[in-house]
């Protein structure tokens, strides 16, 4: 499990910069697939961060599996293998020249025997179907599959948690929905916990938890049913319900009531629209 | 015309075993003054479009035209078109590389051979007109700057120089709802104030509906039809296949032909989509004498 615990966060000690995280607490159990939405500096990133171990909380506690990330030692190195990160931009994270030494670089790096490395890097590579791209160059792939890789890498890691920041903002359309069924596949048949960081509200439809930020504080943690059931709410904040659950409301209004309150999915949609005669 | 592409055919690292064509038989006209979209999936040949546009590669076969001109005959003289077009590559921050704001911007005109007084005024006039105020942005350090602010700076310094043309490849990517909002409305003030031709780069139609006034859609180096916002939407089936993004408004209107087949695809907003749904669904007062279908 990981734990926030009344956190709060500040970059600067400089008088007046408002904390970029404040007073918050959550949980997130293993295999849980949650999305976190907000836009830039409502503290989503800084929140990734300091799960993954990379920034501390300057008050309150984070644990992961009961092991406080502040802490020094055996811990550290235990966390940062159960918590992995995928960045925004995959080029950040590709260290290696091909495909496959870079997904083996981790596993490498946690000195396995080589079979082992041989069995996760094959692993990995099937569940993105990289495959084909094994002994391309880097430097030859196109940012959707650079983000696959990158996405490989933490996997061959095993890690228990798997974070990822906005990691659809370099791709798109089709490559963008394979990540995310990606993830949801890795939380319901890996039993690795998914937090989806976005600001995207059409992404996080799929996940059975939705947690909304705003300026540092948690705004909102529930289904997306109820996320955008507060839809003036989350205009007030800048954030937009999807399209198709301000279809289904206009609709109802106009006298569709066979349609749910909150449309989630254009198949909702056609159901309550669509009568046997 | 100020640009027309003939037949246009390129083909990178040519006579080498990794020769690969990106135009293949292009051709496509864009209009002075008009806001001209170049949309297609990855290895459509966009960007391939935007080097050509810069002046960076020539066509092998075919013809380039600027303002009726033939680019690769002798007497053209190449620096016509690099002093009026300029380009606004992806990832704009890229194109930043000098210590503060003010001289980054100032590098273009500078290298132009303009006076110093003039090149103050062109500064000044490019940042107030991304946004970014002159005294409060001009000795800021280009390091600095949030993500959204480098952008401004590489599109004054583009201002600076006062090209005719704006070529913008995919400007949006990266950016989340707001700063993608806030770009799109400088851009289309931009072209209003400055009487620019711009031309968009896109993947996704999303960006280009409100802002174009002819979308060419492009696939595997060749033009697959072209038009106005409303007649490349009704086209959405064709769109579909060829893996292009659609606003979400004709995503769920494409959806819905499965039980309402004479919907129109060609909405530009939710009220449009709202009115067309009503006008093909079965009135909902006759519903309630009715059986909701299995899902």
């Amino acid at each position: 499990m990981l734990e926030v615990r009344d956190v709060t966060f500040t970059y600067s000690t400089q008088e007046g910069v408002p904390p970029a995280l404040r007073d918050v607490s959550l949980r997130i159990e293993a295999g849980e697939a949650v999305a976190i939405i907000g836009h830039n500096g409502s503290g989503k990133s800084t929140l990734a961060r300091l799960l993954a171990a990379i920034l501390r909380p300057s008050s309150g506690a984070i644990l992961v599996d009961g092991m406080d990330t502040a802490a020094g030692g055996e811990d550290r190195w235990t966390i940062r293998q159960r918590v992995g990160i995928v960045f925004q931009n995959p080029d950040d994270q590709l260290v290696a020249n091909t495909v496959i030494d870079d997904i083996a670089f981790g596993p490498e790096n946690l000195v396995l025997p080589r079979f082992e490395i041989e069995e996760r890097v094959q692993e990995a590579m099937a569940l993105l179907e990289l495959e084909p791209y094994a002994e391309m160059p880097i430097s030859d792939l196109s940012v959707g599959q650079k983000q696959r890789v990158a996405i490989a890498g933490v996997l061959a890691m095993r890690p228990r948690y798997l974070l990822l920041d906005e990691p659809t903002t370099m791709i798109s359309g089709q490559i963008a929905r394979n990540v995310l069924e990606t993830e949801q596949r890795l939380a319901r048949e890996q039993g690795i916990a998914v937090v989806h960081i976005t600001h995207f509200m059409h992404e996080v439809v799929n996940f059975k938890r939705v947690i909304v930020m705003h300026e540092g504080r948690m705004l909102m943690d529930g289904t997306p049913e109820e996320v955008f059931a507060r839809a003036e709410e989350l205009h007030a904040v800048g954030l937009d319900v999807p399209m198709v659950t301000q279809l289904g409301q206009r609709l109802r209004a106009r006298g569709w009531t066979k349609l749910p309150e909150v449309v989630l999915s254009v198949e909702e949609l056609k159901a309550g629209l669509c009568y046997s005669s | 015309m100020l640009f027309e592409l003939k037949n246009v055919y390129h083909t990178y690292m040519r006579g080498t075993p990794f020769a690969t064509e990106a135009l293949r038989g292009l051709s496509l006209t864009i209009p002075a003054g008009q806001t001209v979209a170049l949309v297609g999936p990855t290895k459509a040949g966009k960007s391939t479009v935007v080097d050509l546009l810069a002046g960076l590669i020539k066509p092998a076969p075919g013809t380039l035209f600027y303002e009726g001109a033939d680019v690769a005959a002798s007497s053209f003289d190449s620096e016509r078109i690099r002093s009026t077009v300029g380009i606004v590559f992806q990832s704009p921050e890229a194109q930043i590389f000098e210590e503060t704001v003010g001289k980054d911007v100032s590098f273009g005109p500078r290298r132009k051979g303009v006076s110093l007084a003039e090149s103050r005024r062109l500064v000044q006039e490019a940042l107030e007109t991304v946004g970014l105020p002159y005294e409060d942005f001009r000795s800021r350090y280009t390091y600095a700057l949030s993500g959204g602010e480098k952008r401004r700076v590489a599109i004054a310094g583009v201002l600076a120089l006062q090209p005719k043309v704006i070529v913008f490849d995919e400007p949006t990517a990266g950016l989340d709802p707001r700063g993608r909002r806030e770009l799109l409305d400088l851009i289309v003030t931009l072209k209003k104030r400055h009487n620019l031709t711009i031309v968009y780069v896109s993947a996704s139609l999303d960006d280009v509906i409100g802002l174009a006034d002819i979308i060419h859609i492009l696939d595997r180096g060749r033009l697959v039809f072209s038009g106005a916002p409303r007649e490349i939407l009704a086209r959405a089936d064709e769109l579909a296949a060829l893996d292009i993004e659609m606003p979400e408004t004709a995503r769920i209107a494409l959806a819905l032909r499965e039980v309402m087949p004479e919907i129109r695809t060609d909405v530009l907003n939710l009220t449009e989509l709202e009115e067309e749904i009503v006008k093909n669904a079965s009135a909902p007062s006759a519903q309630e004498n009715r059986e909701i279908k299995a899902p």
